[in-house]
């Protein structure tokens, strides 16, 4: 027996030994941004970090007790998101960028802003609802976060929204696209006003931005009308693919998917996509209208470039937001046009955004995601209606929020009723979308609005 | 209905669900093992395939050949740290199988993250057999898949060491007393059946992706194709193998994609519901 058990002890030493070899491997391997927001997403719940002229360094407890003693007590921004997941480390990375930026300006009401970190996990989708409820307690209740920045997936902050009430604390979503999270703020007013989406991600907006480049794509390319709709099979989808079936064909395209519905759904979490090529392939479809959500789309991508399927895919793909989507499908995004913030894209729509561009490009040494731009602009929101209300009363502060009148990253930054940042075309006037197209490592190229377009690129085999 | 889709996405798969589920059936044949962390070994070589090739600079063969051999010596491992001594008892090598897959689910999640990572084909390129056209790196890993079966079945079959196994596989204790080690045999078994998983995770891996929780459809899988071919009977994996990926490859191309994974499943409860012994097995439980 004890023989059996210092067997058992040695083959976990091993297997330790092993992961931690290869982990800091690859940790050493990646790209410096990686290591810098991993190990401090894992590790902390109460340090902060600010970006001096050299880079990034990170501030110890320590230097946030240096900060306390001076009799300067800090303002708490909470970072809640699932922060080893890379929409979780653009909200932390984001956020850290304009924290840096307003304390490098004196901070607020003479404080300086700090950040504390929760891991809701909410990336992964078996993950349960409960896991981000429980961090958000921390984060109030035990981080004592006086304005909660982040959330990702809908169901999360769908539960996360009904424990406002209790908090009373400002919610600044960066991620979660459902509607009815707007919707609750307009029902129960009294109860739900703390909610906010900050970036123009709802899937109203979406939609729009979506079928207004579809619009320009059918002038640009009128010869190019066979549309495949392949989506995953969650509910955002099923709740836009109708509105796409609507307006496609009188936009002049032709829906050519065989299924009853008209639209092929995959179960998110795909990992093989043979058969639906192969149904592309079939259709004759010269588009493919892609609607993904989750990681699945690197495999999907992956095997459309593989078998050289002749249709470009232009959609909504989360993952392919990420710079790591070339390389996670060995190149094959290249053609792939997706539908992001227009603060992403670098295109310089204002100088805010090409600020945040090129100081996130520079200190990350990665291009920021659509929780970047985000969580940038969550916390000049949230710090400028503290400046204005003198105070950081959660409830005190929703009347300066709700009259938010500021430029970010995408646009103008104003909110209407359900308290969605208002999502208009005119990036002077609202929030703006953009489509861009893969065209090279780490480069994408806006193909929509007609304003800061390019030519879109078809692929050689189409 | 789209025929030689069927016929070919089947064959190809069902040719790497064949090597999945190889050394599931070997381990509960030879060792009674009914090891639920099977699919783990499929992961770990997905994962061992991927860093060797793009991080380490390893050839597309070597890391091939790496990823084999690390899931060998992880099968030896599992059954000598925490098989072995709770083999005499059933439930708790179930629960410690499935303890040690959940383990390095996370392990592997937190030193790779949450998300797949994709490895290069080895073979690039496409085909058009029967008018279908198909990745060569997916006819390369059906093929393999096909010649590392047969190595085995042959080894089975033919080699001294392939007596001992069966001998131990019919009756352990009669086997023992005849001079065969039964441990050094059981060890063996493991270190198969952890390589021809790890060697499908592999050659599998580059056309799906690879993510932490890839061992559990891995498992699910061998589980279906090992109960509706017969807990320990090699040429009903083969049969079944074949059954369950043209069944799945029938219900996406027909139905749907969303309905695939049922497949596996209802072949689970069917099998043991209507033929418990499944197709070409002799043990009943």
């Amino acid at each position: 027996m004890a023989r059996s058990a210092a067997i058992a002890v040695l083959v976990v030493i091993v297997i330790a030994a092993v992961a931690g070899v290869v982990s800091y491997y690859y940790v050493s391997t990646a790209p410096a941004s990686t290591s810098t927001s991993t190990s401090t997403a894992t590790s902390t719940s109460t340090s902060t970090q600010t970006i001096t002229s050299t880079g990034i360094s990170t501030i110890t407890s320590t230097s946030i007790k240096t900060v306390t003693s001076t009799g300067v007590q800090p303002i708490t921004f909470g970072i809640l998101g699932p922060l080893t997941d890379v929409t979780g480390i653009d909200e932390k990375e984001g956020a850290e960028l304009a924290v840096a930026e307003i304390n490098a300006h004196g901070g607020v009401l003479g404080r300086p802003l700090q950040l504390v970190y929760e891991d809701t996990q909410e990336a992964d989708p078996t993950i349960p609802v409960s896991t981000g409820l429980a961090a958000m307690n921390r984060i109030v209740t035990v981080d004592h976060a006086q304005v909660i920045i982040g959330g990702e997936r809908s169901d999360v902050v769908l539960a996360e929204e009904q424990q406002l009430p209790k908090y009373k604390v400002p919610f600044l979503d960066t991620g979660a696209a459902d509607t009815s999270l707007g919707q609750q703020v307009i029902a129960n007013y009294s109860l739900y006003k703390y909610f906010f989406m900050v970036s123009p991600v709802n899937s109203t907006s979406l939609a729009t931005g979506l079928i207004s480049y579809y619009g320009y794509f059918h002038y640009m390319e009128p010869n190019l009308t066979k549309v495949y709709i392949l989506a995953e099979d969650i509910a955002v989808w099923h709740a836009l693919v109708p509105v796409l079936q609507a307006y496609l064909p009188a936009l002049g395209f032709t829906i050519v998917n065989p299924q009853s519905g008209g639209a092929d759904y995959f179960p998110y979490g795909s990992t093989d996509f043979t058969t639906q090529m192969t149904n592309v392939r079939n259709s004759g479809a010269q588009v493919i209208c892609i609607l993904a959500a989750g990681q699945d789309s690197v495999q999907l991508i992956q095997t459309w470039a593989n078998l050289k399927v002749p249709a470009i895919p232009m959609g909504i793909d989360v993952a392919s937001e990420s710079p790591s989507f070339w390389g996670q499908t060995n190149g094959g995004a290249e053609y792939e046009t997706i539908e992001v913030g227009i603060g992403d894209t670098g295109t310089p729509i204002n100088t805010v955004g090409a600020n945040f561009y090129l100081n996130f490009s520079k200190y990350y040494n990665t291009l920021p995601i659509y929780t970047a731009d985000g969580a940038y602009s969550a916390v000049y929101i949230a710090a400028a209606a503290i400046e204005k209300a003198g105070t950081t009363n959660g409830t005190a502060l929703i009347p300066y929020i709700e009259k938010t009148n500021m430029t970010g990253p995408d646009g103008r930054i104003l909110f209407d009723k359900s308290h969605n940042v208002v999502y208009n075309e005119d990036y002077t006037k609202g929030g703006a979308l953009s489509m861009v197209q893969w065209t090279a490592y780490n480069t994408y190229t806006p193909v929509w609005p007609p304003t800061v377009a390019k030519p879109i690129t078809l692929p050689p085999w189409m | 209905m789209v025929l030689p889709e069927i016929f070919v996405f089947g064959g190809l798969l069902g040719a790497v669900y064949a090597l999945l589920s190889l050394g599931f059936s070997l381990s509960y044949g030879v060792a009674r093992i009914l090891n639920l962390a099977h699919g783990s070994f499929y992961m770990i070589g997905g994962y061992v395939y991927y860093v060797f090739l793009t991080l380490s600079g390893v050839n597309s063969v070597g890391s091939l050949l790496l990823a084999v051999a690390l899931t060998f010596l992880l099968g030896i491992a599992l059954y000598l740290g925490l098989v072995r001594p709770v083999r005499s008892a059933p439930v708790r090598v179930l629960l410690i199988t499935l303890s040690a897959a959940i383990v390095a689910q996370e392990v592997v999640s937190l030193s790779f993250g949450d998300r797949g990572v994709g490895a290069p084909f080895i073979i690039g390129g496409i085909s058009a057999p029967f008018g279908v056209v198909v990745e060569n790196q997916r006819i390369l890993a059906a093929g393999v898949s096909l010649a590392m079966f047969l190595c085995v079945w042959l080894l089975i079959r033919i080699t001294k060491l392939g007596r001992a196994v069966r001998a131990v596989a019919q009756d352990a204790e009669a086997a023992s007393l005849m001079g065969i080690n039964d441990t050094r045999i059981s060890v063996i078994t493991l270190g198969l059946s952890g390589a021809t998983a790890g060697l499908a995770g592999a050659l599998l891996g580059p056309l799906t992706g690879i993510s932490p929780d890839a061992w559990l459809n891995a498992t699910v899988v061998a589980f279906a194709v090992v109960i509706l071919g017969g807990l320990g009977s090699i040429p009903g994996t083969f049969l079944a193998a074949f059954l369950v990926s043209y069944s799945q490859i029938t219900v996406a191309f027909e139905i749907s994609s969303s309905y695939e994974i049922i497949v596996p499943l209802a072949v689970i409860a069917v099998a043991v519901l209507v033929r418990p012994k499944g197709l070409l097995g002799r043990v009943e439980e």
